[in-house]
């Protein structure tokens, strides 16, 4: 009758792992690893994503917001419900919740028509959410 | 003899046992880990739909309804803000009360005069709370999800013009 034989004692007896077992081991070891290694990374990307996506929907709702407000000709009133927005020579800024928006009126013809380019930007990354364009007819512009 | 064999396979076994509760715990952590994250997505994917669906649906309702005096903002009984729509359907008048009741956004309608009953409106979306203020004929919406995310946007009222030349 053989003696089971011990995975930490190798065939002669002696007080160390058997080679094969411990290869098989480590191999083990590195495999869950990588195994657990993708599973994270894939959460963390479907996190990330789920960030963008909320973040691209928060910009979207701004950028909406702002472009029906230049479109009725009530930027002012839109502006008044955003303290702490910037003036600028072509525009106007406004930064909060890690967003900037930035109202470009970029022509006037005759004082009757004002286009606007609104942009969406993220703080962090800089990376452009969304950029929209709007027009208004000002000053009477019909006639 | 056979005592100190009994105590070597003891010093086999618990290093083993060690490295398998490592394993397991390991195990147990990346699971755990990914757990949370599907939840987090997964409330935040509902917190985003309830949020725009409801903004979305009161812009439509009001950019449809938008009419002289058709609008008017007031307060439900539990103090929560209600956004009446009235528009007139073959002669008669009738009102579309959007409002928020117990976690949801609900809408009642009914014919104009009716008593305003928050329990018989029928619930939308899931949602904590709405905020509506009109400013020079922007009417702001202002939602808050159930997870505490909040969302705004603004719809510029057609008729504004024609309510304050009747105010």
């Amino acid at each position: 009758m053989t003696e089971r034989q011990s995975p930490f004692s190798g065939a002669s007896g002696r007080r160390w792992p058997a080679a094969p077992f411990f290869v098989e081991l480590i191999a083990m070891v590195l495999l869950f690893s990588l195994c657990a290694a993708l599973y994270l990374s894939f959460f963390a990307g479907a996190e990330h994503r789920s960030k963008e996506a909320q973040a691209l929907s928060a910009a979207v709702f701004e950028a909406q917001s702002a472009a029906e407000a230049l479109r009725a000709g009530r930027l002012e009133a839109y502006l008044s419900d955003h303290p702490g927005y910037e003036k600028m020579p072509e525009g106007y800024v406004l930064s909060g919740d890690g967003r900037t928006l930035s109202i470009t009126l970029t022509e006037e013809e005759a004082g009757a028509l004002l286009c606007g380019r609104i942009l969406v930007t993220d703080d962090e990354t800089g990376e452009e959410l969304i950029c929209l364009t709007s027009a208004a007819l000002t000053g009477g512009g019909l006639q | 003899m056979a005592a100190l064999k009994r105590r070597e396979h003891r010093a086999d076994v618990l290093p083993l046992m060690a490295l398998m509760l490592l394993f397991v715990t390991l195990a147990l952590l990346v699971i755990a880990f990914g757990a949370r994250t599907y939840q987090k997505v997964l409330d935040r994917q509902e917190s985003s739909y309830a949020l725009r669906a409801s903004l979305s649906y009161m812009t439509g309702k009001v950019r449809a309804l938008d009419s002289a005096n058709a609008l008017m903002l007031s307060q439900t009984n539990e103090g929560m803000p209600l956004l009446s729509l009235t528009e007139e359907i073959d002669g008669a008048f009738y009102t579309t009360y959007i409002y928020c009741h117990d976690g949801a956004l609900c809408e009642l309608f009914t014919a104009a005069g009716n008593e305003f009953s928050p329990e018989s409106g029928t619930a939308l979306v899931e949602l904590a709370a709405f905020e509506a203020w009109l400013e020079e004929g922007l009417l702001f919406l202002r939602a808050e999800s159930l997870q505490g995310q909040k969302e705004s946007c603004s719809v510029a009222l057609r008729s504004f013009q024609e309510v304050t030349l009747h105010d």
